[in-house]
C-alpha cells in the first residue's frame, strides 16, 4: 500500500490504514511505529475490531478481515452505515479457509497496476466532466 | 561531582548515577509513549494513532468522493 503510494504521488488518491488488533502483541504503540507520513493516509486504530467485522461481512470472509487491500472507485458512496461497499478491486494475504479468492492473493504489481488504472478512470471522467461545460 | 538538572552526585557516585539517569531516561520515554506523548517527528506529522470507529471511516470515505480511494485493514505485527 506504501509503495502505491510512493509511485503514485497523486492528490486524486487517499488512502485509509485501519490498524486490527489480530496477534498478541497487537496495540496502538506498536501500529504507531509504522505510521507514515504521507497526508493523503489517514491511519487509525480499530479497538474492538468493529471495522474489520463490517469488512468481513462485505468480502464474505470466514475469519477475521484483515491483511485485506481495497481499491474503490471515485464514484463509490458508503451509504449503509453498518456495511462498507463493496470494493472496485482487492486483493489479500489470507489463508484459504478465509473464503477469500486464492486468485486474489496479493501481488504488489498487479495491485499497483489496478489503483493506476482506477486513477486513468478518474482522470478521464473529469476532462469529459470539463469538455461537457 | 556529576550535575544532572536536580541532582549532584559526589565523583565517586558516577557510575551509580549514569545508571541511575539511563534507566530514568529509559522508564520516562516508556512512559511518554505509553501516555501518548510521541516523537517530535510524528507531532510535526501531525499525526497520531487514535481510535477509529466504522462511521469515522465511513464520514472520511465519502468526504474524499471523487478520488480513487484504498482501503487496507492491517495488523501491526
Amino acid at each position: 500500500m506504501l509503495q502505491t503510494f510512493e509511485k503514485l504521488p497523486t492528490e486524486s488518491l487517499r488512502g485509509f490504514i485501519v490498524w486490527v488488533p489480530v496477534l498478541a502483541h497487537d496495540t496502538p504503540l506498536a501500529a504507531f511505529e509504522h505510521i507514515s507520513s504521507d497526508p493523503r493516509l489517514l491511519e487509525g486504530w480499530d479497538e474492538n475490531r468493529k471495522i474489520s467485522d463490517a469488512f468481513k461481512q462485505t468480502l464474505a470472509l470466514h475469519r477475521i478481515a484483515w491483511d485485506a487491500y481495497m481499491i474503490y472507485a471515485a464514484d463509490v458512496v458508503w451509504n449503509d452505515e453498518k456495511n462498507p461497499p463493496l470494493p472496485t478491486f482487492w486483493m489479500h494475504q489470507l489463508n484459504g479457509d478465509s473464503g477469500a479468492d486464492p486468485a486474489l492473493t496479493l501481488q504488489e504489481d498487479v495491485f499497483f497496476k489496478a489503483a493506476q488504472d482506477q486513477l486513468k478512470v478518474t482522470a478521464h471522467a473529469g476532462q469529459a466532466a470539463q469538455a461537457a461545460r | 561531582m556529576l550535575e544532572t538538572g536536580l541532582l549532584s552526585y559526589p565523583a565517586g557516585d558516577c557510575n551509580e548515577a549514569r545508571v541511575a539517569i539511563t534507566k530514568t531516561a529509559f522508564l520516562m520515554s516508556f512512559l511518554a509513549l505509553a501516555l501518548g506523548i510521541y516523537p517530535a517527528s510524528a507531532k510535526e506529522m501531525g499525526k497520531t494513532m487514535d481510535s477509529m470507529t466504522l462511521d469515522q471511516l465511513r464520514s472520511e470515505f465519502n468526504k474524499s468522493e471523487g478520488k480513487t480511494r484504498i482501503i487496507t485493514l492491517l495488523s501491526p505485527t
